[in-house]
This record gives C-alpha cells, sequence and structure tokens, in this order.
C-alpha cells in the first residue's frame, strides 16, 4: 500500500487525473459551442480556460514526472523499458508521447484567446465558431492520442 | 450601446491571426528542435536547459520563446491590414501542427535523416 502511494506515482495519478478532467472539460465546451446562445458564451469562456488550465497542468506535471522516468542508472524506468523486451515502447511510443505532449497546451492557449477575443461574436460568425471547434477537437484528439500512449507505456513498466 | 455594436462588427483579426501564427510557430519549433536533436548530438548540450528533463527542457522553452516572439511581430504586422481571412492562418496553424506531429515521429525523422 505504501508503495503504491509514492510521491512520484501520486505526482504520475495528478498528472493522468488532470488529463481526464481537460477531457471532461472538453464535453463542456463542445456542448457550449454546439448549442450556442448569448448566455453560453460565458460558460464557454470557462469551459475553454478550464482545458487550457488542466491542460498546462498535465504537461507541467508530465515534465516533472518524465525527471524520474528518464532517471540515470539501470533501476530508472526508461533503463528498465530499454534493456526489456520492448525497447521501440521508449524509442518510438514514448519519444512521440513526451514531445507532441506539448503541442496542446498551445492549441488551447490559441483557442481560449479566440473564445476570450470573439466572445458573443462567435454566434454570429459561423467561420470562427467552426475554427474554435476544430481547435478544441484537435486538441482533445492529441490528448487522447498521448494519454493512450502513457497508458500503454505504464502497463509495461510503472513510474 | 450602437457604437459597441459598431465595433464589435469592425473588430479586427490581427490578434486572433497573429496567436495562430504563434502557436503554430512554437509547435512547428518543438518539432524542429527534435529533428536537429535526432540529426546532431551536438546540439544536445545546448537543449539541456534542465539537466532532469534533459533536452525536452530546451525543445520546449525555445520553441514557445519563440512562439511568443512570432505573436509579437504577427501582431505587428498585421494590425493595421483590412480583412484579414482568418481561415487561411488557421489552414497554416493546422499544417504546422501536423508537419511537428511527423517531426515527433521517430520513423519518420530516421526515413528523413537516412538512418532507416
Amino acid at each position: 500500500m505504501a508503495d503504491l502511494f509514492t510521491p512520484v506515482s501520486s505526482l504520475a495519478m495528478f498528472h493522468g487525473f488532470m488529463g481526464l478532467l481537460f477531457i471532461i472539460f472538453y464535453s463542456g465546451a463542445m456542448v457550449r459551442l454546439l448549442e450556442i446562445t448569448k448566455g453560453s458564451v460565458k460558460m464557454l469562456k470557462y469551459t475553454t480556460l478550464g482545458m487550457t488550465i488542466s491542460i498546462w497542468i498535465t504537461s507541467f506535471t508530465g515534465l516533472v514526472t518524465y525527471i524520474f522516468y528518464r532517471a540515470s542508472g539501470p533501476e530508472s524506468v526508461r533503463s528498465r523499458i530499454l534493456a526489456g523486451d520492448f525497447p521501440w515502447l521508449h524509442e518510438i511510443v514514448f519519444e512521440f508521447k513526451e514531445h507532441a505532449g506539448m503541442y496542446p497546451p498551445i492549441i488551447m492557449a490559441v483557442a481560449t484567446c479566440l473564445v476570450w477575443y470573439y466572445g458573443d461574436g462567435i454566434f454570429k460568425d459561423k467561420k470562427i465558431k467552426k475554427i474554435i471547434a476544430a481547435l478544441l477537437t484537435l486538441a482533445f484528439l492529441l490528448t487522447l492520442v498521448v494519454f493512450g500512449l502513457g497508458a500503454l507505456v505504464t502497463k509495461v513498466e510503472a513510474v | 450601446m450602437k457604437m459597441k455594436k459598431i465595433k464589435e462588427e469592425t473588430k479586427s483579426a490581427a490578434k486572433p491571426a497573429a496567436a495562430l501564427i504563434g502557436g503554430a510557430v512554437a509547435i512547428f519549433f518543438v518539432g524542429f528542435f527534435q529533428l536537429l536533436a535526432e540529426a546532431s548530438s551536438n546540439i544536445k548540450p545546448f537543449l539541456t536547459v534542465h539537466s532532469g528533463i534533459g533536452p525536452l527542457s530546451g525543445k520546449v522553452l525555445y520553441g514557445y520563446a519563440l512562439g511568443l516572439v512570432a505573436y509579437f511581430v504577427a501582431y505587428h504586422l498585421l494590425k493595421n491590414k483590412k480583412n484579414i481571412d482568418i481561415s487561411r492562418y488557421f489552414y497554416f496553424f493546422v499544417i504546422a501542427l501536423v508537419i511537428a506531429s511527423l517531426l515527433v515521429f521517430v520513423p519518420f525523422t530516421n526515413l528523413l535523416l537516412g538512418k532507416a
């Protein structure tokens, strides 16, 4: 039980939880965007802000967890993966995950800028509405891929 | 009220377009620095801002910083421009995202660098 909740594993769990929160905020933001009325613009602003904050925390905690993942020595997760049966899990999967995981915070920062800048104008201009929906969905899909790859690596070797 | 309505209708798209350019530059450079790191290990010390995180720290820090600089430059260039078509900047952003995603996919970079 004590091993289950080490500081590093707790941080990794919090990292996953924030990613989950991001996905929940996405569904809220999309509902607001698809059924947009004057009243829902305010909620759309807050849900996209929630998405942005949660994804920035997810990425930051991911970077901190990464320090333990790539620590030098044969006991680090990276060393164990590279010495194991599936070295490609680090060489291809984790390499992609660690870099592509840095894209959604930027996508969300841009999407939030657009939502807060246009405000009520979003429901007057369909083009803006589509661009915002596309940006939110791109960030969501990329996070989902990164999330899945993280789960795959964790299944073989947990931090 | 009427003034506010007129102001809303004529709202410039310079800031959103600059945000899309800045975001595209930030994302592209994270991928581009990864390609450079794969091509030559000499760049890794320059990219290692934090020893624990390794070269990823520099890729993210420098990439994001370049994106921020690109935002201010793009805004400066676009602020007086009228009839900005935001769709074009969005497509530019998506293309940058696709390229950057490919640049962090090792089989693709190996192919690009002739390692495969």
